[in-house]
């Protein structure tokens, strides 16, 4: 994404001189990519107050937690890139573990994720239809589905937790692959994919153009409504991914397991650089923003501090970032006007 | 006599462009400058900072003789400075009274007096000749009126320099009229107004002395009298302007491509018939509100018709929606680029490829975009329109108006459309750019393409189509032909007078 930027400009026959070299794509790189810069930064004071930190079960901690708001901030980037929201994300994700703790003792691990997968995605089909054709702004639509959804799951489970019993879905998503959480593997899979999804296709591209000026979008004759729909599809399928890894972690699945999730997804992705305007959307930012979140809240844990000034730290966190990012992108616009 | 408003070597950088390298200029009471230069030369950022919306880098602002830092709106209005700006900054869910006192409300301790809100709204849109309800919420405006709200809003206020850029560019003819003669009145007055505008007719018409700015710099100052306007654009442009000729020499082939008959549009009183050939440019002409917009729009499937049929090549269409006009070969253009044409946040590659018809591609392109071979399409037409743009990944928003215009019309040019409709294909363009998007038209008509110009600016009309349908009130009044389709002649028509030489019932 912000790397492939770079190379482009490269590629064009346009030979600057080396300082507005400098100044053109240097520079930009490198203010882009301040969120890594204030991760690894992060990290290392972390580290060095509390060396602890680095020992391998806590960073495979700390990569669990990143890779569950990872997967669905995956969605949530596509989605958000496209001026869209999707407020259901734990409705989702409890409906379609409970599914997997249902499935699991009649079936394969191969099929039960299959089938919480096939949930997400109807799901998503749902709001994608109450939002393109009911005509119902996102924030709305799927704050009703959210309920709907969290009902639902409510009520099949009679509100009970349902156990997790199945060994090998356990070992299969809590297990690592050459000592990386798997989670955190498939995350990366996951990006790579939607970035290739948004950057790099014809749905990617209307998903970006409608984001960007839907009026114009349609005008230039692409199929907005498809792809509003299928974006939500896409986010759904996400969401459920991570639900099933985070079903498999915590052993169940109940109603109310990842009640206030939509939020951290969100913040991961805002703070990741995607603006809530639409148009753009970077998958990079997202899964630094995941890592971020993850390994503050480490920390503050590590670090001993109590539980209620942890809120006012990740709140403290969020919108200082927002600002920077604010700041940065008014002083890019300002070119626009001329 | 002194100057009320004067600039002093001011500079204005943005990140890798030097927008104003060290302007002075002076403002003086009764005087009307004109301050004219292609888009991009500089005017809408000294605009933006004597309107206290930018700061400069360097220089000086002094008004009255006295140094004045302008850091935001209420600072400029409070010296003395009124702006009309080009984009509209009414809130579209308020009044238009309570828009044209936006910012000083009238009133004690916090509570608006209606009333006498109203009565000075009502007395201000008179003085501009506006039968409008002061009442009426400005989202059902048209934008000739809003233009007109936004002028109101500017003169609701006490100033002494009022800055207009181009507030003509969204008014009728009876309006430009009406409001020069407002601009003459506030200069007798004692007013010094500076008058931005792309129309050099209008410049010579009214303005004292006029400024000419290239790059950020100011290139000439003089009075009107003493320059024409050929001495202008050679200053605007820093050369001899190229003229456009009309090629009268190919005639357009009897092949019709868009056949319209009997079609009853919302909006338009009569049933539209028009049939347009291949490699024949068809202008429509009208007030605002004369229906021609509503045509162009039912044919893209915009806005859908009530009944009558269109066929394009032969073939019977009846698109409901953009997407299926464009696939029956139909594109357009909508007269709004930023709102219904640009996708701003993509690239300029990805906003000419947006539409390209993707069935004689390889099979690789038919289901993914290949940047090579997009960054090869793009170049191509990037040499062949002139486009303006140091390279393919260049945000669209960033891009001069004709420049934008010139990606759009590559959009369709790729869309491989067989019939081209274009709203106001020079609105906001500047002169050089102008006569290139002619240029443009003229080869997609002989490369087959059958063209339909809907445009209010009867010199563009009479300067590139061959045919010409002139609408009134929902009824073609007149259609001109060849050497017919004169400025005169689409004036007086679109006015309402049937031109006498060539009347079709």
């Amino acid at each position: 994404m912000q790397a492939e930027d770079v190379k482009n400009r490269e590629g064009t026959h346009v030979d600057p001189g080396n300082a507005s070299r400098w100044r053109d794509q240097v520079l930009p790189l490198i203010s882009r990519q301040y969120l890594i810069a204030i991760l690894i930064v992060l990290s290392i004071a972390v580290g060095a107050a509390k060396p602890v930190f680095w020992g391998s079960g806590n960073i495979s901690n700390v990569l669990f937690q990143a890779s569950f708001v990872g997967l669905a901030a995956c969605g949530m980037t596509l989605l958000i890139a496209g001026g869209l929201l999707d407020l259901s994300v734990g409705g989702v994700i409890a409906v379609s573990s409970i599914a997997v703790a249902t499935a699991l003792p009649y079936g394969t691990v191969g099929s039960a994720i299959g089938l919480a997968l096939l949930i997400g995605a109807v799901l998503g089909l749902v709001n994608g239809l109450l939002v393109t054709f009911v005509r119902i702004p996102p924030f709305i639509a799927t704050l009703g589905t959210l309920y709907l959804f969290l009902g639902l799951a409510f009520i099949w489970t009679g509100g009970k937790v349902i156990g997790l019993s199945s060994k090998n879905y356990r070992a299969l998503t809590t297990g690592d692959i050459l000592g990386v959480p798997t989670p955190f593997v498939v995350l990366v899979i996951v990006a790579v994919l939607s970035y290739l999804l948004l950057w790099r296709t014809y749905f990617g591209r209307t998903v970006r153009a409608f984001g960007s000026n839907e009026r114009a979008a349609s005008l230039a004759g692409l199929p907005v409504k498809r792809a509003k729909v299928l974006v939500f599809v896409f986010a759904g399928i996400s969401f459920a991914l991570a639900g099933a890894f985070m079903a498999g972690r915590l052993a169940s699945a109940e109603g109310n397991m990842a009640m206030g999730f939509e939020m951290d997804v969100i913040a991961a992705v805002v703070v990741g650089g995607t603006a809530l305007r639409g148009g753009r959307g970077t998958l990079l930012g997202t899964v630094v923003g995941a890592l971020l979140f993850a390994v503050l809240a480490n920390a503050l844990n590590l670090l001993g501090v109590a539980s209620y000034w942890q809120y006012v730290l990740t709140g403290a966190v969020l919108i200082a970032a927002i600002a920077v990012g604010a700041r940065r992108a008014s002083a890019a616009e300002v070119r626009g006007a001329g | 006599m002194a100057a009320v408003l004067e600039v002093r070597d001011i500079v204005q950088e943005y990140p890798g462009v030097r927008a104003l390298k060290g302007v002075s200029l002076e403002f003086h009471p009764g005087t009307v400058k004109g301050l004219v230069g292609e888009n991009g030369a500089g005017k809408s950022t000294l605009i933006r900072i004597l309107g206290g919306i930018e700061q400069p880098v360097r220089g000086d602002v002094f008004v009255r003789q006295d140094r004045k830092v302008l850091r935001n709106s209420s600072d400029a209005q409070a010296a003395g400075i009124s702006v009309v700006s080009q984009e509209f900054r009414l809130v579209p869910q308020l009044s238009i009274a309570d828009n044209v006192f936006l910012g000083h409300e009238l009133g004690t301790g916090g509570v608006i007096n209606k009333r006498r809100t109203h009565e000075l709204t009502a007395g201000l849109l008179d003085q501009l000749g506006l039968d409008l309800d002061p009442r009426r919420t400005v989202s059902s405006l048209t934008v000739g009126d809003r233009q007109m709200v936004e002028i109101a809003r500017a003169l609701s206020r006490d100033f002494d320099v009022l800055i207009m850029d181009e507030p003509t560019a969204a008014l009728n003819g009876a309006e430009i009229t009406r409001l020069h003669e407002i601009v003459q009145r506030l200069a007798s007055q004692g007013k010094a107004i500076v008058y931005v505008s792309h129309h050099l007719d209008e410049i010579f018409d009214i303005c004292d002395d006029v400024a000419v700015l290239r790059d950020g710099e100011l290139i000439a100052e003089a009075t009107i009298a003493s320059l024409d306007e050929a001495q202008l654009v050679e200053h605007m442009l820093g050369r001899k302007p190229q003229h456009y000729e009309r090629a009268s020499t190919t005639a357009p082939s009897s092949e019709v491509r868009l056949l319209v008959r009997d079609l009853e549009i919302p909006g338009v009183r009569n049933p539209v018939n028009l049939s347009v050939a291949a490699g024949e440019i068809v202008g429509l002409a009208g007030l605002v509100g004369s229906g021609r917009t509503e045509i162009t729009r039912s044919l893209f499937g915009d806005l859908p018709a009530l009944s009558g049929q269109v066929s394009v090549d032969g073939k019977a269409v009846r698109p409901r929606s953009s997407r299926e006009a464009i696939r029956s070969g139909i594109f357009m253009l909508s007269e709004d680029r930023k709102s219904e044409g640009i996708l701003p946040h993509l690239d300029v590659t990805e906003n000419a490829m947006v539409s390209r018809a993707r069935g004689h591609l390889p099979t690789l392109q038919k289901s993914v975009p290949v940047r090579k071979d997009e960054g090869a399409a793009f170049e191509r037409l990037r040499q062949q329109m002139r486009i303006r743009v140091p390279h393919g990944r260049q945000l669209i928003g960033n891009l001069s108006g004709g420049n934008q215009q010139k990606v759009l019309l590559g959009r369709a040019l790729l869309s491989g459309c067989s019939v081209l409709l274009l709203n106001e294909p020079t609105r906001g363009v500047d002169v050089g750019a102008k006569v290139d998007i002619y240029q443009l038209i003229r080869e997609l008509a002989d490369a087959g393409v059958a063209v339909v110009v809907s445009s209010s600016d009867a010199p563009e009309l009479a300067a590139i189509v061959d045919r010409c349908l002139v609408y009134f009130a929902g009824d073609q009044v007149a259609e001109l032909h060849g050497p017919n389709v004169t400025e005169d002649n689409i004036v007086t028509a679109s006015v309402g007078q049937v031109a006498e030489e060539d009347h079709h019932e």
